[in-house]
């Protein structure tokens, strides 16, 4: 009859009933009927209100049953006190005959059941009920509350990743500029002064090949470098995004417009200002490999307390049904990038009509006048700042 | 003869450096400086006409050490020496008043021309850091206030003089309705207007509808 967690071996925990009754004939009455339905029991009878609030205060009840009209209050008297209380037992009707209307606004309220007097043998019956639909409603709330928290954890978990590999990529830039890097040029000194200073033959040209070979590999570090975190960033939003422009019209030949209506961007939190960036570098990304533009235009502004990046195409445009695909150009995690910033992402697109992907960033209620990148993720970091959430 | 004084925090690229540059009977290294402390205990006793300067030592940032160098010591030219390629730092480190950006990646040999340019009081520039100052020179200045507007800004200006609702313009642009209202207090700040009757006059005088 407990609908409760108990495994079916363990003998029933007997069903508490608070009985809110101010006739003592009635209150036997239901007394008796639970004792014949032979429902293990265990029963407090009140009658006024202030004893019902310290009953529920004192103990718990797994079910509440209740006369409608009692001496100076009703029924919905004592559920408007039951009914703040979180977590609190399914509320019976128990009266006489009280008239639909009123039965029905009761039902409306949120009482579990009703049932009247002349009809008490089904009193167990229905407390079985109530409780049945009220443990099944405190399992789904449940589930619910799980799924919360696991949808949560997931997004931390989320935002722990892309801080770690943001910091993670600033660290090994970091390395390959003060290591690598600077472990290779100063070889290419000493390599040069040998070129320079070696007889004519052999030695001197063997020393001309490894210099070659090692501008190779300082090339090809700076590329890794840039790829990883360009240290642009540190000069700001604005900065970063011209030279992401830029490089991308080069290597692609594709025209960029970069126009920046600005107040104050560069002093945005530099963890919106990374998100910022990431954002557009993945939208030319997209677009080189999927859009067949033949412009993109690059809008940044920050007017009305919004960061704004809009990175627009005249290409081919996403389908509808490309968009749902949940993998698709990477959009996804973009758009959950921007919600874990306090934004959104929209992407505005029709077959043949381009695509225009929109960042929005809201920088009112942060506290305004973050530090440029420039501090806090100035390149002699390890961790980069720009990532901190 | 010229004083060079280094400053960077690799002591075999100095060295390597120091060897390039004294290969010029005319150029003399007077003192070395790991960090920025060091170089600023360097200053007070070595004679310096040009500092070979890393932007990316541990620390402070290099710009700001830049622009203390330019009022404490004003008549030292200082040249910037850094891993990185000139399109990342250098047009700031010139503005910022360096008289010149070597990437340490290039010709070792170009660091001694470099330093007679400094020498001579002209600027030395590579030619991407020339052609990085000239682009920067020829950004196009937009003539009329809506051109100012993005793509999306500009269709919800139309949207909004065709008499659109806010909620339509949303799913004709498949934006949500949180963009389109920045939107359009932005297209109403940018053009200096003050409401939607303002804006469909704007959009009528210059023909956008």
């Amino acid at each position: 009859m407990i609908p409760n967690n108990a495994d079916p071996e363990t003998p029933k925990r007997p069903v508490r009933v608070l009985h809110l009754e101010d006739s003592p004939a009635d209150q036997a009455l239901v007394r008796m009927t639970l004792r014949r339905a032979r429902v293990p029991h265990e029963i407090r009878q009140v009658d006024s209100l202030p004893a019902l609030a310290r009953c529920l205060d004192s103990e718990t009840f797994d079910v509440i049953v209740a006369d409608y009209r009692l001496t100076g209050f009703t029924a919905i008297d004592a559920w408007q006190l039951v009914s703040g209380r979180a977590g609190h037992p399914p509320f019976v009707l128990l009266s006489g005959a009280i008239g639909e209307a009123a039965a029905v606004d009761a039902m409306r309220l949120g009482f579990a059941d009703y049932l009247l007097k002349d009809d008490m043998a089904r009193l167990p019956h229905v407390i079985e009920r109530a409780l049945e639909v009220a443990e099944a409603r405190r399992a789904r709330e449940q589930a619910m509350a799980d799924l919360a928290e696991s949808e949560q954890r997931l997004a931390d978990l989320a935002e722990h990743l892309q801080t770690s590999i943001e910091e993670e990529r600033a660290a090994i830039a970091r390395e390959i500029h003060d290591d690598i890097g600077g472990a290779l040029t100063a070889a290419r000194f000493d390599l040069a002064w040998i070129g320079r200073h070696a007889p004519q033959g052999p030695l001197g040209e063997h020393a001309g090949a490894a210099s070659e070979m090692l501008e190779h590999a300082i090339d090809a570090s700076q590329r890794i470098m840039m790829n990883l975190r360009p240290p642009v960033l540190d000069q700001g939003l604005v900065a970063a995004v011209q030279w992401l422009a830029e490089t991308f019209e080069r290597r692609t030949r594709l025209p960029v417009r970069v126009s920046c209506d600005c107040k104050a961007i560069d002093s945005a939190p530099p963890a919106l200002q990374l998100v910022a960036y990431r954002t557009a570098q993945e939208a030319l990304t997209n677009i080189h490999k999927h859009a067949g533009a033949t412009q993109v235009r690059i809008d940044l502004s920050d007017h009305e307390g919004v960061l704004t990046v809009e990175v627009c195409d005249d290409g081919r445009g996403i389908a509808p049904e490309m968009l749902k695909k949940p993998r698709s150009f990477g959009l996804k995690g973009l758009a959950e990038r921007a919600r874990r910033a306090g934004g959104w992402m929209d992407v505005s697109s029709q077959p043949g009509r381009g695509t225009a992907i929109v960042l929005s960033l809201p920088l009112v209620g942060l506290p305004s006048a973050g530090s440029p990148l420039t501090d806090s993720a100035a390149p002699t970091q390890l961790n980069e700042g720009g990532a901190e959430p | 003869m010229i004083h060079v004084v280094l400053c960077d925090d690799h002591a075999v690229l100095r060295r390597g450096i120091r060897d390039t540059l004294v290969e010029s009977p005319d150029i003399t290294v007077t003192a070395e400086a790991g960090s920025y402390p060091e170089l600023r205990d360097a200053l007070r006793t070595a004679a310096c006409d040009v500092l070979l300067l890393d932007l990316n030592l541990p620390g402070r940032s290099g710009l700001e050490v830049l622009a203390s160098l330019r009022d404490t010591h004003p008549q030292i030219r200082v040249l910037i020496v850094s891993m990185y390629p000139e399109d990342q730092y250098a047009l700031r480190a010139i503005r910022a008043g360096a008289q010149g950006y070597a990437n340490k990646a290039s010709d070792p040999l170009q660091l001694i021309a470099a330093v007679h340019t400094v020498m001579q009081g002209r600027k030395y520039l590579t030619p991407e850091v020339a052609q990085l100052l000239a682009d920067s020179l020829a950004q196009p200045v937009p003539e009329l206030p809506h051109e100012q507007l993005s793509e999306r800004e500009l269709q919800t200006l139309v949207k909004i003089a065709s008499g659109r609702r806010l909620s339509d313009i949303a799913e004709e642009l498949m934006l949500s309705p949180k963009t389109v209202s920045v939107y359009r207090a932005r297209v109403l700040e940018k053009l200096k207007l003050s409401n939607n009757a303002e804006l469909t006059v704007y959009a009528i005088r210059n023909q956008l509808v």
